[in-house]
């Protein structure tokens, strides 16, 4: 059977942090309780989270509420908490000692999508926040376990007690993406913590400071950036202009028709979409739909190291996020970014 | 012929026109990319029609509707047309240049948004495949010197292809012939005459330039093939058509179970018209044949005037799709529309009207595919 701490409701203090840090300093550090987080993206006000099933009950600056599955034949209450994150990003947190009950509070999530849709972080992200941590605190970051995957599903790699920078380099080189790491960072902070691409993180010991500042804001901030750009990325109904959503390789990935169709396989993988091949080769440009919410793109491959993804009227962000993470999930990894109008000469195209 | 062949001749005839209509959107994209985005064509004044409709002074003459059509000033203007090839039989190949003739007459152009122009010069541009150009070419000079065709604006001929190794669609004036831009008038820095015929330059287009023109008007001037229609009523329109009860449906359940959607052809062009800001006027016609179509494969129901029903769903590949060289497994909605499309044709008239919901049909010409699994 499942075990999980329960809370009362006392034990959810009037604010996040204090709560956060007196479960931190009390609950964890011993045996396997963890504070479990899991940081998602929604543009929605206060008045649609009050609407937040099952019912969220508002704290000074947080909101609390409870889910009741039944296990093992028995109704049990898991209470947790969500705050705001920052900018158009929520998260939610509880105290957690198996990942069954991980399981229960991103499964309650994952059913509000595409209003609220998981903070995806790319292998880079992930990076980054390791990058960033290294040098704000001067601290060797050692990966206790990570898990990669090949973009084509085709093998995973478990990494354990390496340096952080080994563990991507070998991903990288091995064409595969970074799926989830447990890492350790040492003197003169400690922290022991867990980030996966899916916006949830995990708070084992240490400075819960370090993990809330370094870790859990960075996911915060990234989900954001990426839903900004995404959000204004949608073409407006009756507009005579569309935006372009770019995805960079760092290496050449299109260079002869098995690539082509080695993308159009990779598209085609996409859950609940559809989609139509107006041009295989000498270039990819494919229409898609994703019937979660009716979102269309244009998507194009025109260039040996880039893929462009143009939304049509009413695509979501949360679409394009989609599209985007699985595109880097069964193809390759890059860096996705809103190419800027260029200029272009007669003598570019006269010659 | 046996069955199976003629089935696979029909989606092969279907993909065809489908292929075939995709690159003239592409080519009417890259000389939109030349007078709209390159400078300093794009600083001139000029005004670039994507959908032509133009009226000519002669009464009873119904609106013409070249390709493109480039209004540089009130002196000069070009209209474009692109042809995939000519007749090898001469009284045909005469008689498909003749049809040009509609447009070797002053023209109103568009000059902007609700205003029209006839410039004192206009010149016809002809724009054919790179493998037949330049005999066309040859038989035009000839037709044109022994009198069986006369033109008062003579075609400026172009020849296109796509350079597989640059990567790039290029486009270039014919070699030997008589016709040429009459554009004096027209300062020289954008005088096609000093670009193509003096210079003899190429017009060099990547398709990296035109993605974001062909992501924007998705047609051209043309009806488009019935496929071409139905990938974009199935990708972009029919969800839109979706109330709130059945998209909250969808997230929940199987998107490849049909939700069905009445509507009327007016509607159908309403939202389409909302959306998307290209090509008003034609969408009723481009709309009833597409949907009559998909009535034939069993997807839709015909059920009044200018009335369906649509079965909508995600399609996925179906048992019998003929298969594409080296694209096993991949799902494409333009094949498996055209599968279905062609499905049917020749057992409508002895099978009864389908009134139930689409089926996922297990055809009977090729029994090795797989379904393509759970989406």
């Amino acid at each position: 059977m499942a075990k999980q701490l329960i809370l009362k409701g006392c034990e959810f203090g009037p604010r996040w942090l204090e709560t956060l840090e007196l479960i931190a300093g009390t609950r964890c550090g011993r045996g396997t309780t963890k504070l479990f987080f899991a940081t998602f993206v929604s543009p929605a006000r206060l008045p649609r989270i009050r609407r937040f099933p099952p019912h969220l009950s508002k704290k000074e600056d947080y909101w609390v509420g409870a889910f009741r599955p039944e296990i093992e034949g028995r109704a049990t209450e898991f209470p947790f908490g969500i705050f705001k994150s920052g900018r158009d990003t929520w998260t939610a947190f509880s105290i957690s000692e198996s990942v069954r009950t991980e399981g229960l509070l991103l499964k309650l999530l994952g059913s509000l999508s595409p209003d609220f849709s998981p903070a995806l972080l790319s292998s880079q992200d992930i990076r980054t926040m390791f990058e960033s941590l290294e040098s704000s605190d001067q601290g060797e970051i050692l990966v206790n376990k990570a898990v990669a995957y090949s973009y084509r599903g085709e093998g995973e790699i478990s990494f354990q007690k390496k340096p952080y920078h080994a563990v991507f380099n070998r991903a990288e080189d091995e064409a595969m993406f970074i799926d989830k790491v447990e890492f350790t960072l040492r003197a003169p902070h400690l922290l022991h913590a867990f980030i996966a691409r899916r916006g949830v993180t995990k708070y084992i010991a240490g400075d819960i400071r370090i993990f809330l500042d370094r870790v859990l804001s960075f996911v915060s901030q990234t989900a954001s950036a990426k839903h900004e750009l995404f959000r204004n990325s949608a073409r407006r109904p009756g507009e005579e202009s569309v935006y372009q959503v770019e995805i960079c390789f760092r290496q050449p990935v299109f260079q002869d028709r098995n690539d082509n169709l080695a993308f159009l396989g990779a598209l085609d993988l996409l859950s609940r979409s559809g989609m139509a091949v107006l041009h295989e080769n000498p270039y990819v440009h494919a229409s898609v739909i994703d019937f979660m919410d009716g979102s269309a793109f244009d998507v194009f491959a025109t260039a040996p190291s880039a893929v462009t993804i143009i939304p049509q009227v009413k695509a979501s962000a949360f679409s394009l996020n989609r599209l985007c993470n699985h595109i880097f999930e069964n193809f390759h990894e890059g860096i996705i970014t809103q190419p800027q109008p260029r200029r272009w000469t007669v003598e570019e195209v006269l010659a | 012929m046996p069955a199976s062949s003629a089935f696979d001749d029909c989606v092969q005839r279907l993909l065809q026109a489908f292929k075939t209509y995709d690159r003239t959107v592409d080519v009417v994209c890259c000389w939109e990319f030349l007078f709209t985005r390159a400078s300093p064509f794009n600083s001139s004044g000029l005004f670039f029609d994507r959908f032509p409709r133009m009226t000519c002074a002669s009464a009873g003459e119904t609106a013409k509707t070249p390709d493109f059509a480039v209004l540089f000033s009130e002196a000069y203007g070009i209209v474009g047309e692109i042809k995939e090839g000519f007749p090898r039989d001469e009284k045909s190949f005469i008689s498909h240049f003749e049809r040009l003739k509609k447009y070797d007459q002053p023209l109103e152009f568009r000059a902007g948004p609700g205003r029209g122009l006839i410039p004192a010069v206009h010149d016809i541009v002809l724009i054919v495949p790179l493998r037949d150009a330049q005999e066309i070419v040859t038989r035009l000079e000839a037709r044109l010197a022994d009198k069986a065709l006369s033109f008062e604006r003579q075609p400026v001929v172009f020849e296109w292809t796509y350079d597989s190794d640059a990567s790039e669609y290029i486009f270039r004036r014919v070699a030997l012939q008589m016709g040429d831009f009459r554009d004096v008038a027209v300062p020289e820095a954008i005088r096609l005459s000093k670009c193509f015929s003096e210079r003899g330059a190429s017009l060099k287009i990547t398709p990296d330039k035109i993605k974001d023109l062909k992501a924007n008007w998705q047609f051209c001037n043309d009806t488009p093939p019935v496929i071409y229609t139905l990938v974009f009523l199935w990708t972009k329109i029919l969800y839109q058509l979706l109330n709130d009860r059945q998209r909250e449906e969808w997230r929940r359940r199987d998107p490849r179970k049909a939700i069905w959607i009445e509507f009327h052809l007016d509607r159908l062009r309403e939202v389409i018209e909302q959306l998307y800001p290209f090509k008003w006027g034609h969408w009723t016609e481009w709309n009833r044949l597409a949907l009559d179509a998909l009535a034939q494969g069993r997807l839709a129901r015909k059920i009044g005037q200018d009335r369906y029903a649509v079965g909508y769903r995600n399609l996925t590949r179906e048992l019998g799709e003929p298969r594409q060289a080296g694209r096993a497994g991949i799902s494409d909605y333009a094949r498996t529309l055209a599968t279905h499309v062609c499905s049917q044709r020749g057992e409508a008239a002895s099978e009864p009207a389908d009134t139930g919901e689409p089926r996922q049909r297990r055809l009977p010409f090729d029994q090795d595919e797989g379904h393509a699994g759970p989406r």
